[in-house]
């Protein structure tokens, strides 16, 4: 079979190197002999019916042109909604995960309304108090664990304060780094198979075996599995292993600096 | 009371700029100027110039230094007086460092000039304090994401200090969308850009094009000189690279601006950009052909971005980039990748180490076009650094290069490098990294050298 993915506005949303995902991607699928089908979407009007897709990618984006996203996304928010509904897969990184929320609000005062799909709410940093670098970002590694223990590590540039109604709808629990918003000690939201996270890398070539698990739930939606899997079949799952161990001495040592304290920690 | 109080932190900062000449621990680039700040609010625009003295002010994320240098080389080359941070101390405690400097007891300035390099998130602050004449902006272009996050953080620093400033001129990038877009709606604009050519090659599945900073289409170039700069237009609005924009191109070795040839000693695009700034600078401010021509033949980069060292038989050739900044790994990747003879290829992305918490951010690496290795004659990539040397492999690999062509070594010991290439019979070494990587590099090299 082929996994039906749409790249979604892979133009606008593409700060952190996001392209980074789709090319892990299609390299595990093409090392695992697995058919994929990539589709760009730039806007609504290229939308394929979502009945066919197995997987939306959503990269992060600069924060002007996240109210663009949503203002296109309103055209198909009831078709997305049935997707997300129905068990569609979505993965949202970065900033672009506010899109998704109830809205956001920026340093200015102004409201910007999202999708509503997840109970969260999102605020645009302005940080007076360390730890911070400037008042509008927070750049640093993310190390955390999903809630089915898949350990994932990149790094995070937050520009918002994310703040989930139900602490327990996140994607994971933070080991290090600042999360969602230095306080709660979780990472990214999650609903149905609509996940969002505010880690960069990119997130699949710095953690394959998340994206491998992705192919796996898609496969076994569709009654499948991956035939005779094996890592080594991933040219850079070696790779990607080695750096885990070494970003987790890495945080480690940061840790015992105690320059900066985190919570999650 | 408040002159008297700028008094004080002026010969405050006067007695520590004296002092730090005596002891080397103290910065005499920042602290004069930090400590005067601290004593005197708003310290810098207490200052007095003479009535027809210029203010040019220098900002963007990228090639700020080479810019000011060369601004500052072209007044000296036509004998006017000039007063310049061109050290590259940019923000406002160095600028109000270079100012103390230059300064007479009472804060007189005495020059034809003063030419200011200003960090792009400290213009708005300088701007209120010392109201300039001229702004060269030379691009926005993704660049420290841990302090700067995304370029619209900077565009809206930078509209926010010109805003209002209408009798100020902006000499802008014409060729890079979002620099070039702080031209629309204003008058006094001078745009300046670089002509090239299509490649004629069809983008890939995985390259992206970049959002349009007026509208929210995308802009599409005609031609790219270096990654997003180049001839533009945007898919959707009418915005696009400025049809008055003053344009450069290289003829014959020869420079060509306004009808008129100039011999230049830097000929890549970069440099190019910078030539194309100073020259509309220059048209604007009736500077005379003998005295650019002057200033191209006595301007010299202060620290390389290329640098060539000799290790036993091998020539390693340094290409600097600066971490978290695609445009400069392009360029060194476009550099490496031009010469078409075989090659080993060395890697070290670093971990990035500007602001604390120091992190290990390589996304910028999939800005870039790490293709261009492929058919190039590599005989051997090596990835190194104490922590990101496996995620630039991963990179590689993703761009279809050969596991079995790279070498990993998870340090950032240069000694351990220099022993690694003697493994290989191939001479020819291409070091991609930042500036203190380099400074690492030569060090293992000196001791290498004489243990030879």
């Amino acid at each position: 079979m082929e996994i039906k993915v749409l790249w979604m506005y892979p133009d606008i949303l593409n700060l952190h190197g996001d392209r980074g995902n789709i090319m892990a991607l299609c390299k595990i699928a093409e090392s695992l002999s697995l058919g994929m089908d990539i589709v760009k979407v730039n806007n609504y009007k290229e939308l394929p019916d979502l009945k066919e897709i197995d997987f939306m990618f959503f990269g992060a984006g600069q924060t002007k042109d996240l109210a663009n996203v949503i203002a296109d996304m309103s055209h198909y928010k009831n078709e997305l909604e049935l997707y997300v509904k129905a068990g569609g897969h979505v993965l949202a990184t970065g900033s672009t995960g506010c899109v998704f929320g109830r809205g956001y609000v920026l340093r200015d005062g102004t409201k910007v309304k999202g999708l509503g799909l997840i109970n969260m709410t999102a605020k645009e940093l302005n940080r007076t108090k360390t730890p911070f670098v400037t008042r509008e970002v927070y750049g640093d590694d993310i190390l955390w664990k999903t809630k089915n223990g898949i350990e994932i590590v990149g790094c995070q540039i937050q520009r918002f304060d994310i703040n989930l109604k139900n602490k327990s709808d996140c994607y994971g629990d933070l080991i290090y780094g600042y999360g969602n918003n230095l306080v709660d000690g979780i990472e990214g939201a999650v609903y149905n198979n609509l996940h969002c996270t505010n880690t960069v890398g990119p997130l699949f070539s710095c953690n394959p075996w998340l994206a491998v698990e992705y192919l796996n739930e898609i496969l076994s939606k569709h009654g499948k599995r991956l035939k005779d899997y094996n890592e080594d079949k991933i040219p850079f799952m070696e790779y990607a292993k080695n750096s885990l161990e070494l970003k987790k001495k890495y945080t480690r040592e940061k840790m015992k600096q105690k320059r900066i304290n985190y919570t999650g920690c | 009371m408040k002159r008297l109080q700028f008094l004080i932190a002026l010969f405050v900062g006067k007695m520590i700029l004296f002092i730090s000449k005596v002891i080397p621990r103290v910065s005499g680039t920042t602290w004069p100027g930090g400590i005067a700040n601290i004593i005197k609010k708003n310290f810098a625009e207490n200052f007095q110039f003479n009535d027809n003295t210029r203010i040019v002010m220098i900002t963007g994320t990228g090639g700020k230094t080479t810019t000011t240098g060369m601004v500052s080389q072209l007044i000296e080359s036509e004998g006017k007086t000039i007063c310049t941070n061109a050290v590259g101390a940019n923000m406002d405690r160095g600028i109000s460092t270079t100012l103390i400097k230059q300064s007479s007891m009472s804060g007189k300035i005495d020059v034809d000039y003063v030419v200011l390099e200003v960090d792009e998130r400290y213009l708005a602050m300088m701007c209120k304090q010392i109201n300039p004449d001229v702004i060269i902006v030379t691009n926005i272009l993704k660049d420290q994401s841990q302090r700067n996050g995304e370029p619209g953080v900077i565009m809206e620093k930078i509209k926010n200090a010109i805003e209002g400033r209408d009798k100020t001129t902006l000499i802008l990038n014409g060729n890079e969308p979002n620099c070039a877009s702080f031209g629309v709606h204003r008058d006094n604009v001078c745009y300046y850009g670089v002509e090239g050519k299509s490649t004629g090659e069809e983008d890939g599945f995985f390259d992206v094009a970049t959002p349009c900073p007026v509208c929210d289409g995308v802009v599409d170039f005609q031609y790219e000189n270096i990654l997003n700069i180049g001839r533009f237009a945007c898919s959707k609005c009418d915005f696009q690279t400025p049809q008055d924009t003053n344009l450069v191109s290289m003829k014959n070795d020869k420079l060509l601006f306004d009808g008129a040839e100039y011999d230049v000693k830097y000929v890549s695009k970069d440099f190019m950009y910078c030539y194309a700034s100073v020259l509309t600078f220059a048209k604007n401010e009736g500077f005379s052909k003998t005295g650019i021509q002057k200033s191209f033949n006595e301007f010299k980069i202060q620290s390389g971005r290329v640098e060539k060292m000799k290790v036993g038989t091998k020539t390693i050739n340094y290409l600097r980039i600066k971490q978290e900044t695609p445009v400069t790994l392009q360029s060194a990747i476009n550099v490496a990748t031009a010469d078409e003879g075989e090659k080993i290829v060395v890697l070290d992305l670093s971990e990035i180490a500007d602001f604390m918490p120091h992190y290990t951010g390589m996304y910028y690496a999939y800005d870039c076009d790490f293709g261009k290795f492929k058919n190039s004659n590599v005989v051997k990539y090596i990835c190194m650094s104490k922590v990101v040397c496996y995620d630039t492999a991963t990179r590689l690999i993703l761009e279809g290069v050969n596991k079995d062509d790279i070498t990993v070594l998870p340090t950032n010991n240069y000694d351990e490098l220099l022993k690694e290439l003697e493994k290989y019979d191939c001479d020819n070494v291409y070091l991609l990294t930042w500036m203190h990587s380099y400074y690492d590099c030569l060090n293992s090299i000196e001791k290498y050298n004489k243990a030879l």
